[in-house]
């Protein structure tokens, strides 16, 4: 299947794509105030009801509404979100986003309701989703084997929603080797996340990143509406190494 | 990407050219049971265990500035495992390279 097919995937583990996500304008935007952010040292909470700072908040309510979940109506709910600038070779193995703040103190696993990536760049090799998510005691991917794969290729202003308890890796781009491969990774959550000094922060407490961010967003786009597209699908046959292996061992959560 | 190799063995048939060097203040001291890192002269860490990862410590003191798909080669390790020591390594600030800079400076490639 090409990645620019107008076909949509019916299958309910496949991640959707959208390009054009974000009126131009407010991508500039947000690349301009990327550029100066910290590099992969903190992730930030942001209230989907918050209107600080304006570009942020303004990009989650574009993107909202294509995550379209229910539970994001909840009066807590909120997105995790990080800039993420890392060699174009890197392979980043095998993962399911979680708590991690919630994790490192309890070893509770814990998913949020959808795992999305905003790419501000084309560089880069594709992240790449399994039709495996986590276990709900957190201890194992279901189903044991890998079934079926998509890939989905960096591309500025590409949209990429998963399932949040998915696992995902970014694959090494050999054509892009020696660039910077830049995206904003966005968890969201009905609820908040557990916090540490680095892990959940609010924006509000780290001036230096207000800063960057209190410009004014600019005018919304009348009537933007960003374009679906297909990701590539891969089947087990073609992707052979089952990824249970890699799985860390991890203990089985307490009953809630 | 078109081939299968690209998703099950990405690196199966190129290399990556960036190049890796000591930190600041970093200094490595190879022994009979591993490296000990040091910084700004006191004890930081160890490399500890695998025979590469000691040819890996003396590549490293001597700067040769060699890509590091190529030392992966001269060290006889897959890239990949190379790749998660330099990804821990550069994360504690034992080594630079040249691509990881530029990410902590807000490089965007597009």
């Amino acid at each position: 299947m090409n990645e620019t097919s107008s076909v949509v995937e019916a299958d309910p583990f496949a991640p959707k794509v959208f390009d054009d996500a974000l009126p131009p304008s407010l991508l500039a935007a947000l690349i301009s105030a990327a550029g100066e952010m910290p590099h992969r040292t903190v992730s930030f909470w942001t209230d989907l009801r918050a209107t600080e700072p304006p570009l942020i908040a303004a990009v989650f309510s574009h993107l909202r509404a294509l995550v379209d979940l229910p539970g994001l109506d909840a009066d807590e709910a909120g997105v995790e979100w990080w800039v993420r600038r890392a060699p174009a070779y890197h392979f980043q193995s095998w993962h399911v986003d979680k708590d991690e703040a919630l994790f490192m103190s309890e070893q509770v696993v814990r998913c949020p309701a959808a795992a999305t990536i905003l790419y501000l760049g084309d560089a880069g090799g594709p992240t790449i989703v399994s039709s495996q998510v986590c276990a709900q005691d957190g201890s194992r991917l279901v189903p044991r084997r890998l079934e079926r794969a998509w890939t989905v290729e960096p591309h500025l202003n590409r949209f990429v929603v998963c399932r949040g308890d998915a696992a995902h890796a970014v694959l090494p781009s050999r054509d892009h080797g020696q660039r910077v491969r830049t995206s904003m990774p966005i968890n969201w959550w009905p609820s908040p996340t557990a916090r540490n000094a680095r892990l959940g922060a609010e924006v509000t407490d780290h001036p230096a990143v207000v800063e960057r961010m209190v410009r004014e967003p600019p005018p919304e786009a009348s009537a933007w509406s960003p374009t679906r597209v297909a990701p590539r699908r891969w089947h087990a046959s073609e992707l052979p190494r089952p990824i249970e292996q890699r799985w860390p061992t991890w203990s089985p959560a307490p009953p809630a | 990407m078109d081939r299968i190799e690209e998703v099950t063995a990405p690196y199966h048939d190129w290399q990556p050219d960036d190049v890796a060097v000591l930190g600041v203040d970093i200094e490595l001291r190879v022994g009979a049971n591993g490296v000990d890192i040091l910084r700004s002269g006191s004890g930081a860490g160890r490399m500890n265990g695998s025979a590469w990862s000691v040819e890996f410590a003396r590549h490293l003191q001597k700067s040769s500035r060699m890509p590091v798909g190529e030392l992966a080669n001269e060290l006889g390790v897959p890239f990949e495992r190379l790749a998660q020591a330099l990804l821990m390594l550069e994360r504690v600030g034992v080594i630079r390279t040249e691509l990881a800079e530029r990410c902590a400076h807000g490089a965007v490639d597009e």
